[in-house]
């Protein structure tokens, strides 16, 4: 669906270089902290900013050359964009109905009843949270192939949230259409995504299942004298503490089975990031 | 119509809608300057350029809190943004010139106050020609500099006019140069020379569109 190969956006003090590949039938995360990147990453892939090198395909074109048609089958969340405030859901409605073919009237209207939005009231009145959630119905409503969603859950409740990811799982089931979500909090994307790209500086500095990532992926605890002793082979990253060594791993099972004394703790998302965003030292060896 | 235009149109509608006090203003303001204004041109034009300039207020609607990102993630080009903002800038100065021509020549029937229904039309025609043409100039503008910066454009942009204007006349007087190009001009006939006219506002009309084309094409959001 998605295809980014060598992406390159530079800014005077920022610069995107961006792979990553959607898969039909795939909910992709893009996780990172804020500033990392996300936003440039999404914005290159809806064509609202020209890049300055590397290639972008969505459904096999540029996105410049996306026509209306392609752009129905795409719905979108934007973190820090919406529809104008000026304008209020009663107003949506037909402009919707006009520009989609596919647009569900009964399930949006049926969708703001149940997350409470008001139809009077114009959009700039709105909270956070609100805005989302009717950016969130809008892109569920016009049966879109592909779901770009930026910050989907910023600003929403814990219930909400909870609602909303239960939606999107219930969207990709069919398994035609993609989802790529990115967050900043890792338990979002945890129970949702088939697989997480992890980007930092612009950079995508890790790309794994999220199966592996949760299964196979540990956090090593060592004192100085087991980290002398540890083979290090497979480590991807490594930080001094004060009590000896935290060590990140993807071959949780081998230091389990051949160093059956090291606190060896089940990898996180959050541990991932810590880890790989941190500024220590690579891998030895 | 496409889609994608008929959603922009039915927008820029909703907006308006949304701006009902400030038309509510506009026709009241009609209704207490007419007597004043017994011929109908200041109220004609008052409310054609009003409702004119309202085209310029959308485009700022659309940017608010950064709005035009999403708005181009719509089922949408580039291009159909454009065409539409000239469409409904279209829409918004001829519907309303035409109900507020009708309006006043009405009322002034009603007074029976003797109007030339010839002088009246012309006066309407001529408003909404330079409802267009400020619609030319000052949709690429904002499009470009945003609301701020263009309004700070046409004051500039106006002011060059207005110097070439005094520097032709002081041309005129001591050369006689714009004397020759206007006899040239109608010695065509008046026929011709409307048809020139015509012909010259219209690509001044195709330009802008053009311009106001490119600049959103290569706008970033």
């Amino acid at each position: 669906m998605i295809k980014l190969d060598n992406v390159i956006k530079k800014y005077d003090s920022f610069c995107l270089e961006c792979s990553m590949e959607v898969p039909v039938g795939q909910i992709t995360g893009l996780i990172g902290r804020n500033g990392a990147g996300k936003s440039t990453a999404f914005k290159s892939i809806l064509g609202l900013i020209r890049t300055d090198g590397g290639r972008i395909e969505v459904f096999g074109k540029e996105p410049g050359s996306l026509t209306p048609k392609d752009k129905e089958q795409i719905g979108v969340v934007l973190a820090d964009s919406g529809f104008s405030g000026y304008l209020s859901i009663k107003d949506l409605i037909p402009m919707l109905h006009a520009m989609y073919a596919d647009f569900s009237k009964e399930q949006f209207i049926e969708g703001c009843k149940r997350m409470e939005l008001p139809f009077n009231k114009k959009i700039k009145e709105f909270s956070t949270g609100m805005k989302r959630k009717l950016q969130i119905l809008t892109a569920l409503s016009h049966n879109a192939r592909l779901l770009i969603l930026d910050e989907p859950t910023a600003g929403l409740d814990v219930v909400a949230r909870d609602e909303l990811l239960n939606l999107l799982r219930e969207y990709a089931e069919d398994g035609e259409r993609s989802i790529v979500v990115s967050s900043h909090i890792s338990s979002d994307l945890e129970g949702l995504c088939d697989d997480i790209y992890m980007i930092e500086g612009g950079k995508i500095i890790l790309h794994e299942e999220t199966d592996v990532l949760l299964s196979e992926y540990g956090l090593i605890k060592a004192t100085d004298e087991q980290f002398d002793r540890l083979d290090q082979s497979y480590l991807l990253k490594t930080k001094k503490e004060s009590f000896g060594y935290s060590c990140l791993t993807n071959q949780k099972q081998f230091y389990q089975d051949n160093y059956p004394s090291l606190v060896i703790e089940k990898g996180s998302i959050d541990d991932v990031i810590m880890m790989m965003t941190d500024n220590t030292r690579r891998k030895q060896g | 119509m496409n889609r994608s235009i008929k959603g922009l149109l039915i927008k820029d509608l909703n907006l308006m809608k949304g701006q009902k006090t400030f038309f509510i203003v506009i026709i009241l303001a009609c209704v207490l300057l007419f007597p004043a204004y017994s011929g109908s041109f200041f109220t004609v034009g008052y409310v054609t350029i009003i409702c004119a300039f309202f085209t310029l207020s959308t485009l700022s609607y659309d940017e608010y809190e950064n709005g035009a990102s999403y708005l181009f993630t719509l089922p949408i080009t580039r291009r159909d943004y454009a065409r539409e903002k000239y469409l409904f800038g279209f829409l918004m100065s001829t519907v309303p010139c035409i109900l507020a021509t009708a309006a006043s020549y009405l009322v002034t029937a009603v007074k029976g106050t003797e109007t030339d229904i010839v002088s009246v039309l012309a006066g309407s025609v001529g408003t909404l020609l330079a409802a267009y043409l400020l619609l030319a100039l000052e949709i690429p503008l904002q499009l470009k500099f945003g609301q701020a910066k263009s309004r700070m454009m046409v004051f500039v942009s106006a002011g060059g006019i207005a110097c070439m204007i005094l520097l032709l006349g002081y041309l005129k007087d001591i050369t006689g140069i714009e004397d020759l190009v206007l006899i040239r001009f109608l010695s065509f006939g008046k026929g011709a020379a409307a048809i020139i006219g015509a012909a010259v506002f219209v690509i001044l009309m195709w330009i802008s569109y053009q311009i106001s084309c490119r600049i959103v094409e290569k706008k970033e959001f």
